[in-house]
């Protein structure tokens, strides 16, 4: 299983990626919105992690393109603000 | 009022017409108190009895101070009886001597004749005036209620602009409390957001190192975890505090919603409702059980005896209260007034940041919050909300 991991803070990208890789997940890690749409056009991933504010192209916007280029692939985003306001504009 | 008598009786002016309209009666008697001129009210001859009276008083108001009488004798030393050095007392001198203690020196504001043209035995000795004092009193009284009128407007308007002065100071203060808040607001915005993010780090990487971890250091991984937790729940009760107090309000039935709240705790706290009937109040769900608990957690932190701790509803026509009551140290007088600020707090691991909350959620919707101190000891922590009709 290959995960893709877009945040723009190599700590927490690292982070996840090494405890993911603990349970045995492949884990691919882009350091922005852009770089993550590159990555998804060319591959094919079980799911992908995103966090929710960018510089560039914010993890909502790209939750918007992979939805309307018809993919299929579940998103989590992930935010450290927490708001419930982004989650409802998320979903 | 001034008139002239020595031009009245000299030029036959009727006397009224000198005297004015306060006066009730005029007149004047010859030295054996037989009338001159007489008018009103003035007797017919002067009461020679009362002549020793009226060196005492030459002024007299009647029983209801209706009038004023006036009786003078004039061409005598006014007091008689404190005559000037080597005079003789008065009061023992004959009729005839009158009129030589009339060139004794006088008061000067006692009237003399000294018309040469009317003969000494028909010059008037006595006068007799009595004056209604009616319009006097009138004046008096208008002037009082004047006076009065003026200084119940001068001390309403001290007490307004008292009044306006203290509730001007009471807005600056609380504008600038606002103020203050936003500034915090923002600070704590920010980092809470920065504190998150590392925050975030630390957990995931604990995980890991719980993955790999050995017995020896689960421990100290497992106090690591706590801590990070702490500061999650701090970094999340800031953001409670910044965002809109009112929340989502909707209506709650007070009853069930307590003893389900109650639910999480331990027996020892004691639930009684006082409520007649069910009391509704509207407030956002999540906040009004985040404020109730604040309060029960402070009860059973404040006292280290682990005594019981009462939790009361009472409702009024359009009130409820709802009563945390414990039997703690207490809030010294002297931080009374800062319990609520924000981060304000005397517990070692406390943040400062649950009464504040509570009372801005309490606030937000029309509430308010009270500590009352309780004797011997403890407070009685109370919430005031509207009550809705059900």
């Amino acid at each position: 299983m290959k995960v893709l991991v877009v945040d723009d803070e190599k700590h927490i990208r690292d982070s996840l990626k090494r405890f993911m890789e603990l349970e045995g997940i492949e884990v691919v890690c882009a350091e922005n919105g852009l770089s993550g749409k590159r990555l998804l056009e060319r591959e094919v991933f079980a799911a992908c992690v995103v966090d929710l504010k960018m510089p560039g192209i914010s993890g909502l916007e790209l939750l918007r393109w992979i939805r309307n280029e018809g993919l299929r692939t579940p998103v989590i985003m992930i935010s450290a603000y927490g708001e419930i306001n982004d989650a409802v504009g998320a979903m | 009022m001034v008139f002239d008598i020595g031009t009245s009786l000299r030029q036959d002016i009727p006397l009224e017409e000198a005297v004015g309209n306060n006066v009730l009666g005029f007149g004047v008697y010859d030295s054996q108190g037989k009338t001159m001129q007489r008018w009103g009210s003035a007797p017919q001859t002067v009461p020679l009895i009362m002549e020793r009276e009226m060196w005492e008083s030459h002024f007299s108001f009647n029983k209801d101070e209706k009038t004023l009488v006036l009786m003078k004798e004039v061409g005598m030393h006014p007091d008689p009886r404190k005559p000037p050095p080597g005079e003789k007392n008065l009061l023992h001198e004959k009729e005839e001597d009158f009129s030589k203690s009339a060139k004794m020196p006088t008061d000067r504001a006692s009237p003399t004749f000294s018309d040469e043209r009317i003969p000494r035995h028909e010059r008037p000795r006595f006068f007799y005036l009595e004056m209604s004092t009616q319009a006097y009193w009138k004046k008096e009284r208008m002037l009082s209620f004047t006076l009065f009128g003026l200084l119940s407007f001068l001390a309403g308007a001290m007490i307004l602009i008292q009044h306006i002065y203290k509730k001007n100071r009471e807005y600056k203060k609380k504008l600038e409390q606002q103020k203050q808040l936003v500034h915090l607001g923002e600070a704590a915005r920010t980092l809470s957001h920065e504190i998150k993010n590392p925050l975030s780090i630390i957990r995931v990487r604990t995980g890991i190192l719980k993955k790999l971890s050995t017995e020896e250091t689960a421990e100290d991984l497992k106090i690591i975890e706590e801590e990070i937790d702490r500061l999650r729940l701090l970094t999340q009760r800031v953001g409670e505090f910044i965002k809109n107090p009112q929340g989502e309000p909707e209506t709650i039935e007070l009853d069930q919603f307590t003893k389900d709240i109650l639910t999480r705790f331990s027996s020892r706290i004691h639930y009684e409702n006082h409520c007649t009937e069910k009391c509704f109040v509207v407030f956002d769900r999540e906040r009004l059980r985040s404020a109730i608990e604040n309060l029960i957690n402070n009860a059973i932190e404040s006292d280290l005896n682990n005594r019981d701790i009462a939790v009361h509803l009472s409702s009024t026509k359009d009130r409820v209260t709802i009563s945390i009551l414990d039997n703690g140290k207490g809030i010294p007088p002297e931080i009374q007034e800062v319990v609520f600020d924000p981060f304000f707090t005397t517990k070692t691991n406390g943040s400062g940041i649950g009464l504040s909350i509570t009372r801005r959620f309490v606030e937000a919707v029309g509430g308010t919050i009270t500590l009352i101190p309780r004797h011997p000891g403890g407070i009685e922590a109370k919430i005031i909300l509207r009550r809705k009709k059900g």
